[in-house]
């Protein structure tokens, strides 16, 4: 009974310390969390991201009054998001914005190349062949021994 | 609003004789008092230049205009790291007994590039369950040397035995389950026939069951599907005041060839114009002549990465962008989940 009625009061804010707890237990993990100290209502909070690195992590720089990212440690697959607001203003919020811009992002570039692919201005060629250079280079530099 | 023009300063990052200058980024939020430069999903389309240049059977070379460098890195980072491709894991060695250690016979096997689409494989979930039709490819490689009959006093190896050289395309691949039928015509092998594996003498034999699996470079990078993925900033040459004629000869030489040209101008005088500044190594060799001392300001355009991407012959080259911008996307959709979940437990 006792149980089920804590699990009841758990909001948002205390379920991340819970889930850092289990991180460390070696329980499978969630995929994004927040960690403790963050302002209440967060304006200011820093999210680890598990199984990211600096590829999301860098591309993820929300406009804000702070924002910025590290690798705590090369080993952990995880990355730390640290974003504060001006006036209040809910980081999560934030987070999820910069994700959709995010996905704008990259679905403009997709559409973008496959229309250049499709288009075909470029210049289309065989790879360079290899033996045949090489053949090439030998023969020169056996004419180059004849005349010297 | 007018196109953005490589003459901007904003967009040089400059290369001085000792250093290069202006790196950041310096289009957003309150870096120039009263300009905005908030996100703006109008505005980048319109910007955003996506051009391929030069396509062969296993290079691309692509424009990538108008993103900032985390975005052009992200996509880098993905190619090498994080496209998946399938690639041997589990060598079971019944018998070695060539000189190669098994070992480093098996480590070589698992570096040949498999021609097989891993869009059309899974993951294997658990290493330690049963391998499945889904997600493994079984092949075999068992040769056995000989001496060839009547070759006496022969010395080349090739004529003087059979199978004294182990290649690739000696790997047989062993369809399983649904997969007989579900690659009839692209049947599984190795990228390249003609990688040599080890060498044999006669009475050495080599008999091996290879697993294959899909992975990604993160784990190991015999699973990249790229050689390279790299990018370059596209130089640009400013040439501030004309070049006096007894020096352009030399001005010429100080660029790759195709770089600068000498035109007529028009008053009918030789002058150094900027052919094609993409060809230039930015070596800075003009740099180092003081009689250009303040006529020729070398600089790269910050937003205009040339992006060089050779596959390994997993994908078609220009497959692999639209395949790491979907990783890239999916990366996106597990993080926006995952928020979901820690405000709203019940979901």
């Amino acid at each position: 009974m006792a149980e089920t009625s804590q699990v009841n009061i758990t909001s948002g804010l205390d379920r991340a310390g819970t889930l850092q707890q289990s991180v460390s237990a070696g329980v499978i993990h969630d995929k994004i969390t927040i960690l403790p100290g963050h302002e209440p209502d967060y304006s200011a909070c820093t999210f680890c991201l598990w199984n990211e690195d600096h590829t999301l992590g860098n591309a993820l720089r929300p406009d804000v009054e702070f924002c910025g990212y590290s690798a705590p440690h090369p080993s952990d697959p995880k990355i730390h998001l640290r974003v504060q607001m001006y006036d209040n203003l809910s980081a999560v919020e934030c987070l999820r914005k910069a994700l959709k811009n995010l996905r704008e992002l990259f679905q403009s570039i997709d559409s973008a190349y496959s229309k250049s692919l499709q288009q075909g201005k470029y210049i289309q060629e065989d790879d360079v062949d290899v033996r045949a250079v090489v053949a090439e280079t030998l023969e020169e530099r056996a004419r180059a021994m004849d005349i010297s | 609003m007018p196109p953005r023009s490589n003459d901007d300063p904003r967009r040089h990052v400059q290369i001085l004789p000792e250093r290069v200058g202006n790196v950041s980024g310096n289009d957003f939020p309150g870096h120039y008092p009263g300009e905005d430069h908030s996100w703006n999903l109008k505005r980048f389309k319109e910007n955003l230049i996506v051009s391929l240049q030069r396509l062969t059977p296993s290079t691309l070379e692509f424009d990538l205009v108008g993103v900032d460098a985390s975005i052009a890195n992200a996509l880098r980072r993905v190619l090498i790291a994080e496209v998946p491709t399938v690639a041997i894991e589990d060598v079971y060695v019944w018998n070695n007994t060539s000189i190669m250690q098994d070992e480093v016979l098996c480590h070589r096997l698992g570096l040949v590039p498999l021609k097989i689409d891993p869009r059309e494989m899974i993951f294997r979930e658990n290493p330690n369950a049963g391998a499945l039709d889904t997600d493994t490819v079984v092949f075999q490689l068992r040769v056995k040397c000989d001496r060839q009959p009547g070759t006496q006093g022969e010395t080349d190896p090739k004529r003087k035995y059979w199978d004294s050289d182990v290649y690739t395309g000696m790997l047989e691949w062993e369809p399983a389950g649904a997969q007989k039928t579900k690659w009839k015509r692209k049947e599984p092998k190795p990228v390249n026939p003609d990688i040599l594996l080890c060498k044999l003498r006669p009475g050495q034999l080599i008999d091996l069951t290879c697993f294959a699996r899909k992975g990604t470079g993160a784990d190991h990078a015999k699973f990249s599907p790229v050689a390279t993925a790299s990018y370059r900033l596209l130089p640009h040459i400013i040439i501030r005041s004309p070049i006096p004629l007894e020096h352009q000869q030399k001005f010429v030489q100080s660029f790759p060839p195709g770089v600068i040209g000498i035109e007529k101008d028009k008053r009918g005088q030789p002058q150094c114009v900027v052919k094609n500044s993409r060809r230039d190594t930015v070596s800075r060799e003009v740099l180092r002549h003081a009689e250009f001392e303040d006529k020729v300001q070398l600089t790269r355009i910050r937003d205009h990465f040339i992006f060089n991407i050779e596959s390994v012959g997993q994908y078609r080259p220009e497959d692999l962008v639209p395949e790491a911008i979907k990783i890239l996307l999916n990366k996106i959709s597990a993080v926006e989940a995952g928020l979901d979940k820690l405000f709203d437990p019940e979901v």
